[in-house]
């Protein structure tokens, strides 16, 4: 086979060997594993193309579906990120005002003690926001 | 792709067909000569019928997988989601939980605050 003729073949099977290194070896392969697909089958030529058309089809509404998937996906994995960042904002901000409850708590119970009163002003709800917010009351 | 060049525009190129003849392996040749006995023009005829049911053999085959390819990666997307949704509403029911919080420790933060305010102008008062 001349130079010519190689790149005839080489242009007609680029299309489909296009990620492989194409050399005269690997056409010979594609080549008789093309003949022998179609001395092997029985069918006919109606038959094959019919259920090609079948395949075609069902790729077709595969396409779709996998184009709606992806979308859903995607929405679902922003949405995701979103709620994790919404809740991280609100948790840290929760700390910060734990911390300054127990700062106002703090001076409340001193000025009690230092005024001689009973303290009345302490909520069980404080206890657990400490307890949520600041494990081992860091 | 190679299947629809085959199929719509060099089906009849019997140029192509001679040139991928050479290079069929030997033992290949030998049976399509044998059976379309030895005259050249069957031995391209029939080389050509088993390129063209070979190209919508593998054809078949390439749609084939690529459906089955194209489902799993359905599937995968379809489970990833699903997870994707329970996890979301956890979130938004954790994310309700520490709004509720929020509220309620702005509220608490700010009566502490009045209180102390009040104490404070009690000790001055007194002269503490």
């Amino acid at each position: 086979m001349n130079q010519s003729e190689f790149k005839i073949i080489k242009k007609f099977f680029e299309s489909e060997l296009n990620d492989v290194h194409l050399t005269k070896e690997n056409i010979k392969r594609f080549i008789a594993e093309i003949i022998k697909a179609g001395l092997n089958t029985e069918e006919n030529e109606d038959d094959l193309i019919k259920e090609i058309s079948v395949y075609e089809e069902k790729l077709k509404e595969l396409d779709d579906k996998l184009y709606e998937t992806f979308s859903e996906h995607l929405w679902q994995s922003s949405r995701n990120a979103s709620l994790r960042f919404n809740y991280t904002e609100i948790y840290n901000e929760n700390k910060r005002l734990v911390l300054r409850l127990v700062g106002l708590r703090s001076t409340y119970f001193k000025l009690c003690e230092l005024l001689k009163i009973t303290e009345t002003n302490s909520e069980e709800r404080d206890e657990k926001m400490i307890e949520k917010y600041l494990p081992m009351k860091e | 792709m190679l299947w629809e060049l085959w199929i719509m525009n060099e089906r009849s190129d019997y140029e192509t067909i001679k040139k991928i003849f050479v290079l069929m392996p030997n033992e290949l040749k030998q049976e399509i000569e044998e059976v379309s006995k030895k005259k050249r023009t069957e031995v391209l005829e029939y080389c050509k019928q088993a390129l063209t049911k070979g190209m919508l053999v593998k054809k078949r085959e390439t749609l084939k997988e690529k459906n089955e390819l194209i489902s799993e990666k359905i599937a995968e997307f379809e489970k990833q989601i699903k997870s994707l949704k329970s996890e979301n509403d956890m979130l938004l029911n954790k994310i309700r939980e520490v709004e509720e919080d929020n509220t309620w420790l702005i509220n608490r933060t700010e009566e502490l605050e009045r209180i102390n305010e009040v104490l404070v102008k009690k000790l001055k008062l007194r002269g503490v």
